[in-house]
């Protein structure tokens, strides 16, 4: 019996469907200003792509920023919670997890069934986000998806000293002025952004496994540094953007079968 | 007037109280600082919570991480809507409120203000000097009564605040029930009405409710929580939190039950008693974090809360200070904590998504 789970985030939306337990497709696309119409195209996109019709999903989850725009959807469950479930499906040896979205960060400690035992989130700006490296990848005129690959070239990384991501790109501008190499830059604001990450995680009590999910977690170079400053291995989910979608399914599951 | 009205207009309320009762004014910051002088010298209590979310004047004159607090205020004052204003009490108990009472005093110099101090242990030495500081106080507050004033008539006020007392915890206590007949946000209205009305009226509010318990207030489900923090000068923060499936059975505030958890004792030397009162209740701007700690854990267990929410304005320094060590003290006592730092005008959406996953998580 199909479930699905829907995650309307700050930059992306996110659909997974599941089938007794399994995940049989998913699809992100990115957000437009109409988030109840962001919900409904990426679950007509996911049910197009599997062939199959509305009628066949028994259940739906929503989460995420926007998930009381899903009016299909038979509950709301925070991304947090959503994360929990989602990541122990993936790696089961997951004990906390760090998201990296659109618009927030955030470190979430998990028991051995995904329940959250812990978590904190940013609160003061979009430093540390990849909202943060989106508005970097256009100064640079890189893709936000190639910085990861291109940082992983510096020579030598650059400090950005500045917290507030607007100051941070009058940095970055005064460094193009200056000649210094975009790789250099670019390893900079990887450091930047970690260098936040790691001051976040560092609040809630860090157990490995470790895994690194959301948009940003696709850059390498991020992933990298992280593992670096926290001084233990971070891993990845192959995809890790459906992180949160993963865990609504299983509460759509969940639903059905009459728990929670 | 109903407590709604008050809240909706405090500035209103305060001036028709006051006109009524043929009262002067005396603005000050709800945070320890002693009502029964401000009663008993005949004046008009007026407490200083937020009443402004644009500070576009205030922003003139003060730096934006000062709190939205102090920032308020001084829009008010800028703006003219506190001349009717006979005093401020302003309390030393931290950077921003030193930087209002500076500008205040730069901008009508003319203005009677009183920087109020605390001393920040609370052994015998300060004990003393605090006596002197409530003494000083005391003169201040005569000066500005329109009717004479006496040891004799603060004795009253400290019995009626005292009987206000009683019945708040009487009211509180219903609170340890597993059903209790109120919500937090009817409590947290009531608790700012303590503030604002006169204590005679507030008493016969309370006999009134406490007849009639079954009438009064919403009762309401919901995961058990305590909160801690300054106090809740807009019960819309209170309702999101109950909105979202949460049950707020106990605080740690200012405006909350720092004020009536203790009588105030009347001693033969009646100023040592107002002191000890004071200076005894575990709060951030006097005290170590390990008596706030001890406070916050006895009233969690007391009331069964399942999670404590730090509610915290941005940029408060003696509680965000606090902050980081309470939270390990009741992470080792098994308590979850959840920080919620709101600004005005608040954004209901990213509060909501914290306060949510809370109480997913406490579930």
């Amino acid at each position: 019996m199909y479930v699905a789970g829907i995650d309307v985030g700050a930059a992306t939306a996110k659909c997974v469907i599941m089938d007794d337990g399994e995940i049989v497709g998913y699809e992100i696309i990115p957000v437009s200003y109409d988030l109840s119409e962001s919900a409904k195209r990426v679950f007509n996109a996911t049910l197009k792509k599997l062939g199959i019709s509305a009628d066949e999903i028994k259940s739906v989850v929503s989460t995420g920023y926007g998930r009381y725009n899903v009016p299909f959807a038979k509950k709301q469950v925070t991304e947090i919670s959503c994360h929990g479930r989602g990541a122990i499906f993936l790696i089961p040896s997951t004990r906390t997890i760090i998201d990296i979205g659109g618009q927030d960060t955030k470190v979430i400690a998990i028991n051995e069934r995904g329940r959250v035992l812990d978590f904190v989130m940013n609160d003061k700006c979009a430093a540390g986000t990849g909202r943060f490296l989106e508005v970097m990848a256009r100064v640079l005129d890189v893709k936000v998806e190639e910085m990861g690959e291109i940082a992983l070239r510096a020579k030598k990384k650059v400090k950005i000293s500045s917290t507030c991501t607007v100051f941070a790109e009058s940095e970055v501008i005064n460094h193009l002025v200056h000649k210094v190499p975009r790789e250099d830059i670019i390893a900079g604001l990887v450091d930047a952004i970690s260098s936040r990450v790691a001051a976040l995680a560092q609040r809630v009590t860090i157990r490995p496994d470790v895994i690194l999910t959301g948009g940003v977690a696709k850059n390498e170079a991020v992933r990298r540094s992280l593992s670096e400053k926290l001084g233990l291995e971070i891993l990845r989910p192959k995809e890790p953007q459906i992180v949160g979608a993963i865990g609504a399914a299983l509460f759509a599951r969940d639903i059905l079968q009459g728990k929670r | 007037m109903n407590i709604d009205d008050l809240l909706n207009d405090p500035i209103q309320y305060v001036k028709k109280t006051a006109q009524s009762c043929g009262r002067n004014v005396v603005a000050f910051f709800p945070v320890g600082v002693p009502i029964e002088l401000i009663h008993a010298a005949n004046l008009q209590q007026f407490p200083l919570i937020i009443m402004s979310e644009d500070f576009s004047a205030a922003d003139a004159y003060m730096h934006t991480f000062a709190c939205s607090l102090s920032r308020s205020v001084l829009q008010k004052f800028l703006s003219g809507d506190l001349d009717f204003v006979k005093a401020f009490i302003i309390p030393d108990i931290c950077d921003s409120l030193w930087s209002l009472y500076n500008i205040v005093k730069l901008t009508d110099p003319n203005r009677k203000l009183y920087l109020f101090h605390y001393p920040p242990k609370k052994d015998d030495k300060s004990l003393n000097y605090f006596k002197g500081e409530i003494i000083k106080l005391w003169e201040f507050l005569k000066e500005l009564s329109l009717s004479q004033s006496s040891e004799e008539i603060l004795k009253d006020s400290i019995t009626k605040f005292n009987e206000q007392r009683k019945l708040l915890r009487k009211l509180n206590n219903m609170r340890k029930s597993n059903s209790p007949p109120f919500s937090g946000t009817d409590f947290f209205k009531l608790m700012l009405a303590a503030f604002f009305m006169p204590v005679e009226h507030h008493i016969d509010m309370l006999n009134s409710i406490l007849g009639n318990i079954e009438k009064w207030g919403t009762k309401k489900e919901g995961v058990r929580l305590l909160v801690s923090g300054h106090m809740v000068e807009n019960v819309a923060l209170i309702e999101l939190i109950e909105e979202s499936g949460g049950l707020i059975v106990a605080d740690d505030m200012d405006i909350g039950s720092r004020h009536f958890s203790q009588d105030l004792a009347v001693r033969k030397d009646i100023f040592a008693g107002i002191a000890e009162h004071y200076l005894m209740t575990p709060s951030p701007y006097r005290h170590s974090v390990e008596d706030r700690a001890e406070y916050i854990l006895k009233l969690a267990k007391e009331f069964d809360a399942s999670g404590v929410i730090f509610l915290i304005r941005k940029f408060c320094d003696p509680y965000l200070f606090d902050y980081p060590i309470l939270r390990r003290m009741l992470e080792e006592e098994g308590i979850p904590s959840l920080l919620l730092e709101y600004e005005f005008p608040f954004s209901a959406a990213i509060l909501r998504n914290r306060v949510e996953a809370f109480i997913e998580m406490l579930r």
